[in-house]
């Protein structure tokens, strides 16, 4: 059995959020790093608490593997003379690098032959590499909050670093920091240090300390936990994923306990409760029959009373259910229609304006939503009026002190506002989905103010400049996208991006959007509708035959990419795509598009086709045709004479005029078909 | 424990740790990091050690003494720590246990929480530290302070004497805490409370505020020419509370808010800048 490496870096606590990312980057630089040294190893693992990264390499061999290096010298003519004797530059070269004639190499580098002297150089120790190199990888993790002390930068300082291989310790210095067979205990915990005499014992050392190291097994711990007491107690125990990832890397050593909600509790509403509970106590609760009953939260530490910290969490449970019940009752006070002028003084975007400017602009937005969809009266009066009130929450105490609560309040209060039931409905569920295991909202009026909320948003952030790059993404105009075309697809309607866009771009300022450039919003809203067709299996040439349009309408792009992944073996359809790729490979660079003119027609297959494409378009002019099913199974005719027409006649007549309206003729089909799609982009056929 | 035995314990421990025990400042600050000791004391490089109890005022957290957990005025224990020695957390865990707050017996938790004052042109990363769920301290890196980046760092420990107390004395209320044997936390306080929250959120008059602020803010100016550095950032203190005043009066907008934050930001920035500027110069040898 070869040997094994572990490094431990000790540090002062990592912020939980950061440690997943920073223990797998970790890894992958050291991994990274032994291949690029050519040191052999069997298997890397990767542990983490929040105040260790540890890495593990099994069977690491103690040497470098030899190499073979090759020194490049003159051009083989320089080289030699006419008379083939090694010239002077060959000699020099030679000497230089200690290599004998009668080994050198020769190779082809572009156009001439080199001459090439190859070495064995012999591995080092990996020992000394990783000594050498170990700075440089763990400082090139990128941080994302990081901190200075030292004169070093890093997530946290570094307070010790236990470096093994086998029984020797590796030598390593940061800052003032020196590596030792020595690991820290939990916290305090009477002892300063404990001694790892060889890197395989380490783990049973964390086992006797009540330490878990692997990021999986401590999440494994406290489901399982969690589990048992819901059973226990016979309840439902709500577990939070966020939560849960949080408490796994705020603990080394964690160990669940249960506590019975404090009574007040039922003083508030269960939503708000919960989001408490959650956000505030980080603390699981555990519902029996649409009641919290008992919460469950993580103690820091297996050995530590549970007694005395279940004391402590209870009083701030407590503490915290008092306090929301204080904003909650003050929030009470106000009613929503009340608070409009209050979100003056909240930011949107330092560029955008407030939420009251938000505000304003998503009714006017809504205003214009409204020609392109099916909606009566009343529920435009709905709609309104739940757009007015949709961000008034931002402005209670709850709010501000739990942001999660935005929406859930809205909706609590618009009832005790006296609002419309719908309206309430509407503010509780049109901000989600927030991520991406939320549902989409219920009500189809939810999700068109979802819609505008965030076209508002997208095209507000473009015009401030505030576009994703490849690595910042900070207002989450990804997520945003995603979740708009998951709405837009989500209900029938004929919402287009470009019309989307344009009626935002008209609720803003005129001196703020010179720069905006419809096009790069579309682009970027199409890179996420790439995403989501590859997801559902479609395959790329469905894809760009459907997004390389100027404007799409989500909804039936959708519709339309799914049937064509459905028909797309069919003889109909490669009929249907050879057809359109016949035409599009005469005209698709013929400009001129202007009235087709039946007089000029000759032959019996040109009248035909004309005659069939007028009576197919106002079909669906009439019916306002999008989806593609229909179209396709209508286009037999159209089909057979498209091929009629090309097999009987001769586009290019000598006739001028008769040329172009054959020219015309086709051109007007293409773009009736083009409606549905880009089809000279599908492969087959 | 009583909530003065708290302050008592702290003022030992940390003196014995040789930090000057100093007091707290007696201008309307929102938080221990406002008072000159912490303020200057950060910048430069010479070592410097201090703790202190600091009175501080947000008007804007008070509730008119109604809620068990809110004040409008609260008591910090302050220490500073230049540059943080290595074993910072756990001289920090033995200050909890001179507390009796053994750590073996307890959750002790250490939870991001950075800290960033726009007012003050200051910032830093840390923690808050959770007692059994309870957030008992503030631990802060220092990394920058007026504007300028520190080096070497500080460490800021800020302890909340009232959630402290709170948690020893296993009381529902801030306002059953018992300051000493005898005296009980809203017998000295909850008046105060009350008048001070009817002030700030209903009387304060907003427009003379506003005077005020512009009077203190050119008087500031107009002695930082003369190189006036203290009184000049003594200047900038009373405009970040009157602001705090106006601000818990709902007497801004969103553009104004920033505005008025910028104008204290200055004159802090200012002071700091030149307070270095001065040391540097007088004390080259540090």
């Amino acid at each position: 059995m070869g040997k094994n490496l572990l490094i431990e870096v000790g540090l002062e606590e990592i912020p939980a959020r950061f440690l997943n990312d920073i223990i797998e980057d970790f890894k992958n630089n050291f991994r990274n790093f032994l291949d690029k040294e050519n040191i052999l190893y069997k298997n890397i693992e990767r542990y983490a608490t929040p105040r260790r990264l540890v890495i593990f390499v099994t069977d690491i061999s103690p040497y470098q593997q030899n190499r073979v290096i090759k020194i490049k010298g003159p051009k083989r003519t320089i080289a030699f003379s006419t008379s083939s004797e090694p010239t002077s530059a060959l000699i020099g070269f030679m000497e230089k690098n200690g290599g004998k004639l009668e080994e050198l190499k020769f190779e082809k580098v572009g156009k001439d032959e080199y001459v090439f002297i190859e070495k064995n150089v012999e591995g080092k120790m990996s020992k000394e590499i990783i000594e050498k190199g170990f700075n440089d990888v763990l400082f090139s993790i990128p941080i994302k909050k990081p901190m200075r002390w030292d004169n070093i930068t890093f997530i946290r300082p570094i307070r010790w670093i236990l470096a093994l291989i086998d029984d020797e310790v590796l030598k390593i210095k940061i800052g003032n920091v020196e590596s030792k067979n020595r690991t820290h205990p939990f916290l305090k915990s009477g002892k300063d240090f404990i001694k790892v005499s060889d890197a395989n014992s380490y783990f049973d050392i964390m086992i006797s300390e009540g330490i878990i190291i692997s990021i999986e097994k401590r999440k494994e711990k406290i489901v399982e936990e969690l589990n048992s007491f819901g059973k226990e107690l016979g309840v439902e125990i709500d577990i939070d994923e966020d939560l849960l990832d949080e408490l796994t890397n705020l603990t080394e050593s964690p160990k669940v306990f249960s506590l019975p909600l404090p009574s007040q509790g039922k003083n508030l509403p269960n939503e708000i409760l919960l989001e408490i509970l959650k956000r505030g106590a980080r603390v699981f609760p555990g519902i029996k029959k649409d009641e919290i009953v008992y919460v469950f939260g993580v103690q820091n530490g297996v050995n530590r009373k549970s007694e005395i910290v279940k004391e402590g969490f209870f009083n701030i449970i407590k503490a915290k259910i008092d306090d929301a019940i204080f904003f909650y009752n003050k929030d009470k006070e106000i009613n929503l229609k009340d608070r409009i002028d209050s979100l003056k003084k909240i930011v949107f975007e330092k560029n955008l304006g407030t939420y009251y400017d938000k505000t304003l602009r998503i009714i006017k937005l809504l205003s214009k939503i409204y020609s392109d969809i099916k909606i009566n009266e009343e529920e435009r009066i709905v709609l309104d009026r739940a757009a007015l009130l949709s961000y008034t929450d931002l402005t209670t105490l709850t709010v501000q002190e739990y942001p999660e609560l935005h929406g859930i309040i809205g909706k609590i209060l618009s009832s005790i506002s006296k609002e419309e039931r719908a309206v309430g409905y509407i503010i509780g569920e049109f901000i989600y989905p927030r991520k991406r295991s939320d549902k989409l909202p219920n009500n189809y009026l939810s999700k068109i103010l979802g819609i505008a909320d965030r076209v508002d948003t997208l095209v507000g952030s473009f015009i401030s400049n505030l576009e994703p790059t490849s690595k910042e993404d900070p207002v989450g105009l990804r997520r945003i996208s995603f979740t708009l075309l998951e709405l837009l697809i989500s209900f029938e309607n004929r919402l287009s991006l470009k019309n989307l866009i344009e009626y935002s771009l008209n609720t803003y300022p005129d001196d703020l959007k010179k720069d905006f450039n419809v096009d790069n919003l579309i682009n970027f809203i199409k890179g996420r509708f790439k995403l989501i067709l590859e997801e559902n299996g479609v395959q790329y040439d469905i894809i760009n035959c459907i997004l390389n349009l100027n404007d799409i309408i989500p909804y039936y792009s959708y519709k339309n990419a799914k049937y064509i992944k459905e028909i797309y073996d069919e003889s109909n359809f490669i009929e249907f795509v050879k057809a359109y790729k016949r035409i599009f490979n005469i005209v698709k660079d013929y400009k001129e598009v202007s009235e087709i003119r039946k007089d000029l027609f000759i032959k019996d297959e040109e009248k035909n086709l004309y005659e069939e494409y007028l009576s197919i378009k106002d079909y669906i002019e009439k019916n306002k045709i999008l989806d593609f099913s229909i179209f396709f199974n209508k286009s037999t005719d159209l089909v057979n004479k498209i091929n009629k027409f090309f097999d009987n006649v001769l586009v290019m007549d000598k006739d001028e005029n008769i040329k172009n309206n054959r020219l015309n003729l086709i051109k007007n089909i293409l773009i009736l078909m083009k409606i549905f799609g880009s089809f000279d982009e599908i492969i087959k056929s | 424990m009583t909530f003065q035995d708290i302050i008592t314990e702290l003022r030992i421990f940390w003196g014995k740790e040789n930090c000057i025990i100093g007091e707290g400042f007696d201008i309307e600050v929102g938080a221990g990091t406002m008072s000159p000791l912490t303020f200057f004391g950060v910048l430069g490089e010479k070592p410097y050690r201090v703790a202190y109890i600091q009175p501080s005022r947000r008007p804007q957290d008070g509730r008119y003494g109604d809620n068990p957990n809110r004040l409008y005025k609260h008591h910090q224990f302050q220490v500073i720590l230049k540059p943080p020695p290595d074993d910072i957390v756990k001289l920090y865990i033995n200050s909890l246990g001179k507390l009796g707050i053994k750590e073996e017996e307890h959750d002790i938790r250490f939870v991001e929480d950075n800290w960033e004052s726009p007012t003050l042109g200051a910032w830093g990363v840390g923690w808050e530290i959770w007692c059994d769920g309870m957030e008992i301290t503030q631990f802060t890196y220092f990394q920058q302070a007026g504007g300028i980046d520190l080096s070497p760092i500080s460490v800021e420990i800020t302890y909340g004497l009232e959630r402290i107390a709170l948690f020893l004395q296993k009381k529902g209320s801030i306002f059953e805490i018992l300051w000493n044997d005898d005296i009980k936390y809203k017998d000295l306080r909850l008046k105060e409370e009350k008048e001070m929250c009817s002030y700030s959120f209903e009387e304060a008059d907003i427009e003379k505020l506003r005077t005020i602020f512009d009077f203190y803010e050119n008087e500031a100016e107009k002695i930082l020419s003369k190189n006036l550095i203290i009184p000049s950032y003594e200047f900038c203190l009373k405009l970040s509370h009157i602001f705090n005043v106006l601000d818990a009066r709902g007497a801004f907008g969103v553009t104004e808010r920033t505005q008025y934050i910028t104008r204290i930001r200055s004159i802090a920035n200012r002071c700091a800048s030149l307070y270095l500027k001065e040391k540097n110069g007088k004390e080259p040898t540090d």
